[in-house]
């Protein structure tokens, strides 16, 4: 990877003791040191996901009937959910595919957390549409498999149709871009393992990763492949599922803003998870050196940038509203803004578009305390602004004499606390056994953007270039991919 | 390529005329087989032969059918055929339904012997309901596969059989030394009224007494009629020869007298049409608000002791003799007089001296012989609520020592107490009931009767018009028809069916002259389930002491006071409390309050504003403040319900709820408020003053339709939704389109791109004319039984999760405190281009070529995206196994802070008995798929075999829908759009058609009429709001002109 950067750059790799082996060092660190904390959390995530299943068998063996559903709200927090596990699966792909077109090096620090990120909330999140099904044992419907039934066929012009397609190769081309970033770091894994067993199954997991050159240039080539093949996704996941609601009539979700509005929400709530996540990974497993303030800034700075974006959206929506002139759009929301759901609008507009503002300020960008609080306000918002869109404009919509109030049931919010214990339990299940970093990546930049590199630079060539540097080339991390 | 033609032989080649038609076949040789199956063996070609051949491939067939591994369940096979039942075709049977002090001239449906469904006779033999149906009747075939029927005859709690019964009785009898009373509701059976009088000499001079006692009394009217024309009857009531009707407090489409009929004949004179562009005008006065005052033309909303000062306003006004402080009751006394002898004063009260009154005035008006006839007077109400004190006295004075009860539940339904106490000192009690009740309770002995509609009967609700009532099935249980039972212990042999048959060769053969010979008399009476014999004479006015009964009239109106004031009504649904063990009735919503499933104090939402009641239920769990009502002494606490168009000050409770033994606890919801009516001069009145008192308590209620804010008043002006439409007779009459003129706009917008569905065959089309249908709910439940829609229950309508394909939506218009309302029948619109098709993953609901909106239930895997994206939500979804229709658990499984139950119990249709209702034509859908209405796709598909089989087109009428058919007053047109000469495309083409929300372009096949009311001031046409009461009361204000 050839590359340039200003001296005036922050280095993305703190710590003048850095050096590869300390980088192999500290990355793997979490994976081969035991933690009572680790166990504790997941035994308790672990329960939780128990939970997830038994409310699940719940509503299979009694029927949809446990939730709070009724004849006018036909959708949930089922598809709340759904939507927000989709949004925040967002995340994973933007930093490993966009960001690494646009070659932000910043991405080395979060991408492999990130990813695995999206594929646990994509698992979430496809567990809502499945199990929202009334006769979920019938779920095989959905795919066009040929049949005995006749001239049986799905039904393409259903938006629920396309989520089954855009989920499912989001979900494999993410799967595949993790998983083959993972190789490498799996083999330093297994080149560093006692055990005979360890050894063995990292080294299956790793392919057999030997690292040569050949390896690598076709390492390369893939990441470049599927980061071309993943950009278009982060763009069209989120506007097909904008679609089960623009291609409605119910006045609320028959929008054309949906899908630009949908893309930037995901991305707003995605960047968000990553930050609760990295934030107390960062602490727990003494990353700090690698996930550093810039880092986080970085990531804050696309916060306010989407979560501007979404309260555009929302105003725009208003705007149209009253400007279409349509009564029955008028009413829908007008009723968000002053119905029976007020409530989960102010919520809404309070944690989406008022709280990002805060990071104008780069006192408060660069706050980890802040930054900590208000990833988790983003995230309350972005499930209320689902939320809002989803049951408010069900609840009242054309007919008055249908109109209806929506409750949850403990089995509503079982399924969702337990969606998120199994995300947390996969997220420790990850973070324990495999390397919660790229190392192959973090090493690539460790001659550019480091605290060391700069400084040698600074030492070596700054007297004659007045502070600026030239081009330099870093070849393939040959030798320290084998964890010497 | 070469184009050469080759052929095989020169009679291909020639073409020729054999070779021709040969080739057309697909055999070239008749196929032996089709003609042994369509032909009989002995006349037609097939030979033994083929015979063998068939019997080898069916026999072969069968066996490799028969060793696929089925789920067997269990069916009894017929051992020899019944002559007249193929399976899978439907039978109907002519019979009569008298039941709970209702009647109606009905054919039952049956099923490979089973009754499914009951259905109006034709209009030529129903001279009396006119081929229009109840929610009642339509629900009563539930009562026959009822879990609370009584199996087998009981001493106590200990089942006994018939002989044992018969024997220990007829010792009784004997022995006993006092009287024996029959006790029974008013009994229209010509012959049981002879079995009984027979009964009754058997016992000997003066040992006998037969009581009749009517839970919702009449005897107010029955005991006027008795002063002012010597009869104690009612007379017929020509609701369509009125020009103008007024109505004081008299629910006459809903519950009053014989509502079937009355919808009827006031439709009649109420739909417009090219040809017709007249109609009736309609004044109805009265204080609770009911389905007849919402349809009224002008509502004049007054306090219960008005209702009465009212009738003597009227009668001062048609006799010239006075005015009413009130201007519109002036103008109603203006218009009666000018409608002399075209116009009908019909009063509801029970009140002796009101009633005399209401005489009067329709005698000053010159009405009876035109609107009001004597020829042919009800005998459908004849109780007198004397009848229950002089049952009480004489048990307790020792004078009656056996009392047999029959259709009557004076222990429940009565105000007078002391009765299960009195009967204690009874030597010998017994019930007929078929079912538990609370007087069965209370008896020594049940001996169930049959069910109707596994009886013999015959009945004459009006005089010369007799009715026979024919078993649709065997007895279920080991029951015994009271006719028999009471022909037995008189000592006669034979069957009733034998007596029946005598008695109508004795007294009503003669009276006809169209048969000849009593067998064609009888067969064409069971047959057409009618005869019509000359009409009897008529009565003559005698006037009585008017003048003291309007002084009287005063004086009771002055003793209600003139603060709060309760009246206890009738509910369309349960009536006296013989219903409330009906679960269909139970879930049909109030067509007034909409509340399922409970009765409540009706009051008015202004005054509950003022007194810190809320108006609109806490929407989240819907729960309303719980208010004490005290009458005399006695309260009763029950939710308050906001009903707009009640005066403030007034409540309203209805009757017939809180029973107490019933089969199951739920079908026992609400408050029994009998105890709370007032006897004076010996007859109920349903007026009190009251007072009522906030207890603090919230209790939820199974309300389906809340009236949350629906207009947008804050954003530049008013806007309404368009939902309904309508106008005034005035702006009618210079153009039909009144009311509508928005829609020529809308159909000019709605254009689309996309290619347009093509319907070569039908198009199947309903419209519904919002000025004929009064919200009855007759519909509502002639569709859950067609199309096994399941009962819920409560706590589930509480969630909103009523099952209903078919609802009425009610609407408010005009002033708040006596506003216009308009009923609307919702059900799937079957949309030209429907929302929910495209929205389907799986394609489980599609569009037939006829226009129809179909769902296939075995696809549909239950995303519900369908019911979100249904503009008129009427789709349904099955939350649970509400039918059992799966092998799911038998459980709600659900709690939340407002239903703290983890799992409860179903009941209803998910019992093997009730279940026996089910339609066999239609699908019971299991758990977690959606449903709504099909257009009765099973009947259409019924009615075009038919015609096939006849070889011949389909016809406008052939298919007729559940809803249509039940719909007394014909709102619903029903048929096939791309017939021209079809009734519904006169319908759909008029200037008064309108679909709802069609600006969305969903292109609906369900059309409505807008509705026209017959006055000359327009209000402001706006749905009203009652969330906000502080605007409302400013707006109204406004308002007032």
């Amino acid at each position: 990877m050839h590359a340039y950067e200003s001296e005036f750059r922050e280095p993305l790799i703190n710590g003048m003791d850095k050096n590869y082996t300390k980088i192999t060092d500290d990355l793997i660190a979490p994976v081969e040191r035991n933690s009572t904390m680790w166990w504790i959390a997941t035994l308790l995530t672990g329960a939780g996901s128990l939970f997830f299943v038994f409310c699940l068998g719940w509503t299979v063996w009694f029927g949809i009937g446990t939730w709070g559903l009724n004849k006018t709200v036909g959708w949930a927090w089922d598809i709340t959910n759904f939507v927000w596990w989709i949004g925040i699966g967002h995340a994973g792909t933007l930093i490993s595919a966009i960001l690494l077109l646009f070659r932000q090096r910043y991405r080395t620090g979060i991408n492999r957390a990130a990813e695995a990120m999206t594929i646990f909330a994509v698992i979430c999140a496809g567990m809502f549409p499945i199990f929202h099904m009334g006769r979920v044992w019938d779920a095989g419907f959905i795919f066009p498999l040929p049949n005995t039934r006749g001239p049986l066929w799905v039904n393409f012009n259903s938006p629920l149709l396309w989520d089954v397609f855009a989920i499912s190769t989001y979900f494999s081309v993410s799967l595949l871009f993790w998983y083959s970033g993972l190789m490498p770091d799996f083999g330093t894994i297994r080149d560093r393992a006692k055990g005979k067993w360890r050894k063995y199954i990292y080294n299956l997991l790793s392919f057999g990763w030997q690292g040569n050159a050949r390896q690598w240039q076709r390492f390369e080539s893939l990441s470049l492949v599927l980061a071309g093949l993943s950009t278009p996704l982060v763009l069209s996941v989120h506007t097909i599922v904008s679609f089960d609601f623009a291609t409605s009539v119910i006045p609320g979700w028959h929008t054309t803003i949906f899908p630009p509005y949908f893309v930037a929400g995901a991305i707003f709530s995605g960047f968000a998870m990553v930050e609760t996540l990295m934030l107390i990974s960062r602490k727990l497993f003494n990353l700090e050196d690698y996930i550093t303030i810039n880092h986080i800034e970085s990531m804050n700075k696309i916060i306010v940038l989407t979560g501007s974006i979404v309260g555009i959206a929302y105003l725009t929506e208003l705007f149209i509203a009253w400007y279409s002139g349509f009564l029955y759009e008028q009413f829908a929301f007008y009723n968000r803004i002053l119905g029976k759901y007020l409530w989960a609008y102010y919520i809404m507009m309070g944690c989406n578009v008022i709280s990002p503002q805060f990071y104008w300020f780069k006192k408060l960008r660069r706050n980890l305390w802040v930054t900590f609080i208000l990833s988790i306000f983003v995230n309350i918002g972005m499930w209320f602004e689902r939320f809002v869109i989803i049951v408010t404009s069900l609840a009242d919509d054309y007919l008055p004499s249908s109109w209806a109030y929506f409750s949850p049931t403990w089995v509503d919010i079982g399924i969702y606390t337990g969606s998120m214990s199994v995300f947390l339990f996969l997220f420790l299940l990850f973070s324990r056994f495999f390397p919660s970093l790229a190392i192959a990546e973090v090493k690539a930049i460790f001659r550019i953007s480091s605290e060391v590199a700069k400084a040698e630079r600074a030492k070596k060539e700054g007297a004659t270039h007045g502070g600026f540097v030239g081009m330099q080339t870093v070849g393939p991390l040959d030798k320290d991919s084998k964890g010497n | 390529m070469s184009d050469k033609i080759y052929w095989k032989g020169i009679e291909e080649k020639e073409q020729l005329e054999g070779f021709r038609t040969l080739a057309a076949k697909e055999f070239a040789e008749e196929l032996p087989v089709l003609s042994s199956i369509t032909e009989p063996v002995t006349t037609g070609k097939s030979s033994r032969k083929d015979f063998l051949k068939m019997l080898g491939f069916s026999t072969t067939a069968a066996v490799i059918a028969a060793s696929c591994e089925m789920p067997l369940r269990k069916s009894i096979p017929y051992v020899w055929r019944p002559e007249e039942i193929a399976p899978g075709i439907a039978n109907y049977y002519a019979s009569t339904f008298y039941q709970g002090g209702d009647y109606e001239a009905v054919l039952v449906k049956t099923r490979e012997g089973r009754p499914i469904k009951i259905e109006p006779r034709d209009k030529q033999n129903a001279r009396v309901t006119k081929g229009g149906s109840s929610a009642r009747a339509q629900a009563s075939i539930l009562s026959l596969y009822d879990n609370g029927r009584f199996r087998n005859p009981k001493r106590g709690k200990e089942n006994i059989t018939w002989e044992t019964a018969d024997k220990e009785i007829g010792e009784k009898l004997k022995s006993l030394s006092g009287k024996v009373v029959l006790f029974s509701n008013t009994v229209i059976s010509p012959s049981t009224k002879a079995v009984i009088a027979d009964f009754g000499n058997s016992l000997g001079a003066g040992k006998f007494e037969h009581l009749q006692y009517d839970g919702i009394s009449y005897a107010g009217i029955l005991d006027a009629n008795e002063k002012s024309f010597g009869k104690r009857l009612i007379p017929a009531y020509n609701f369509d020869k009125a020009t103008v009707i007024v109505g004081v407090g008299a629910d006459f489409l809903g519950t009053w007298i014989s509502p079937t009929e009355f919808s009827h004949d006031y439709a009649v004179n109420r739909k417009l049409s090219k040809e017709k562009k007249d109609m009736s005008r309609h004044i109805q006065i009265e204080s609770v608000p009911t389905i007849t005052g919402y349809k009224a033309d002008t509502r004049i909303s007054v306090k219960p002791s008005e209702e009465l000062t009212a009738l003597v306003d009227l009668y001062n006004i048609v006799t010239g003799g006075g005015s009413s402080k009130n201007e519109k009751i002036n103008k109603a006394g203006k218009e009666l007089l000018a409608a002399k002898g075209t116009s009908l004063v019909v009063s509801g009260s029970n009140d002796v001296n009101a009633q005399l009154v209401a005489n009067a005035i329709n005698n000053a008006l010159g009405n009876y012989g035109t609107t009001i006839t004597w020829d042919r007077p009800y005998n459908t109400k004849q109780g007198s609520d004397k009848a229950v004190s002089t049952l009480i006295e004489g048990l307790n004075s020792g004078s009656v020592k056996a009392v047999l009860f029959y259709e009557s539940n004076p222990v429940y339904n009565s105000p007078v107490k002391g009765l299960a106490d009195a009967l204690k000192k009874a030597e010998l009690t017994v019930s007929f009931a078929n079912r538990v009740d609370e007087t069965a309770v209370a008896c020594n002995y049940v001996l169930p009767d049959n069910h109707w509609l596994e009886s013999w009967n015959d009945a004459e609700p009006k005089a010369g018009i007799l009715n026979t009532t024919q078993p649709a099935i065997s007895k279920l249980f080991d029951t015994r028809q009271v006719q028999e039972t009471l022909l037995k212990w008189s000592g006669k042999e034979g069957s009733y069916y034998e007596f029946l048959k005598k008695n109508w060769e004795a007294n009503f053969y003669g009276k006809q002259s169209t048969y000849n010979g009593f067998w064609a008399f009888w067969d064409n009476a069971i047959a057409d389930g009618e005869v019509e014999l000359p009409a009897a004479g008529g009565a003559s006015y005698s006037g009585g002491d008017v003048a003291g009964a309007v002084s009287a009239v005063s004086a009771a109106a002055g003793a209600l006071g003139n603060d709060m004031q309760v009246k206890f009504y009738e509910s369309i649904a349960v009536g006296d409390g013989y219903w409330s063990d009906n679960p269909y009735l139970q879930e049909l919503p109030d067509p007034v309050s909409k509340v399922t499933w409970d009765n409540y104090i009706i009051a008015s939402p202004q005054w509950m504003h003022k007194n810190g009641y809320n108006i609109d239920p806490d929407f989240k769990a819907k729960e309303y403040a719980v208010g004490k009502l005290t009458v005399n002494g006695q309260s009763v606490e029950l939710p308050v319900v906001g009903v707009p168009g009640t005066p403030e000050g007034v409540f309203g409770v209805a009757l017939g709820y809180g029973r107490e033994a019933v089969a199951h606890p739920e079908l026992g919801v609400g408050k029994n408020v009998f105890g709370l009516l007032t006897a004076k001069d010996g007859n109920f009145i349903d007026v009190a003053k009251a007072t009522i008192e906030k207890t603090g308590g919230v209790k939820q209620v199974g309300i389906t339709q809340t009236h949350f804010n629906i207009t947008l008043q804050d954003l530049g002006g008013v806007k309404t939704r368009k939902t309904v439409k309508e106008t005034t007779l005035h702006e009618y009459k210079q153009n039909p389109a009144a009311g509508n003129e928005d829609r020529a706009e809308i159909l000019e917008e709605s254009v689309t791109l996309y290619p347009e569905h093509k319907y070569p065959g039908h198009h199947w089309t309903m419209v519904i004319d919002l000025n004929a249908c009064n919200g009855c709910g007759a519909c509502v439940v002639a569709c859950n039984v067609e199309n096994n829609v399941p009962v819920v229950g409560k706590d589930q309508v509480i969630r909103s999760r009523e099952m209903h394909w078919l609802r009425i939506d009610r609407y408010y218009t005009g002033e708040a405190d006596n506003p216009d309302v308009v009923f609307q029948p919702m059900l799937c619109q079957h949309c030209d281009n429907a929302p929910c098709e495209n929205v389907c993953p799986v394609a489980a609901t599609n569009h037939s070529s006829e226009g129809i909106n179909q769902m296939a239930y075995n696809r549909c895997i239950g995303t519900r995206y369908c019911a979100n994206n249904c503009p008129y939500k009427v789709r349904r979804f099955n939350w649970y196994d509400y039918q059992e229709a799966d092998a799911f658990d038998k459980r709600y499984g659900t709690s939340n802070d407002n239903h703290p139950n983890v799992v409860t119990e179903r009941f209803g249709l998910s019992e093997p008995l009730t279940r026996m209702v089910l339609n066999p034509d239609v699908t019971v859908r299991s758990r977690g798929v959606m449903e709504k209405c099909s257009f009765c796709v099973q009947r259409l598909q019924g009615a075009k075999l038919e015609a096939k089989k006849e070889n011949r087109l389909l016809k406008d009428g052939d298919a007729k829908v559940a809803c249509q058919t039940a719909c007394a007053t014909g709102a619903i047109v029903f048929g096939d759009r791309n017939d021209k000469a079809a009734e519904v495309t006169t319908h759909f083409n008029d200037e008064r058609a309108f679909g709802v929300i069609e600006e969305i372009h969903t292109m609906p096949n369900v059309l409505y009429l807008t509705q026209v009311r017959n006055r000359e001031e327009e209000k402001n046409y706006e749905i009203l709001d009652y969330y906000h009461p502080e605007k409302m009361e400013k707006k109204n204000k406004k308002e007032k002109v």
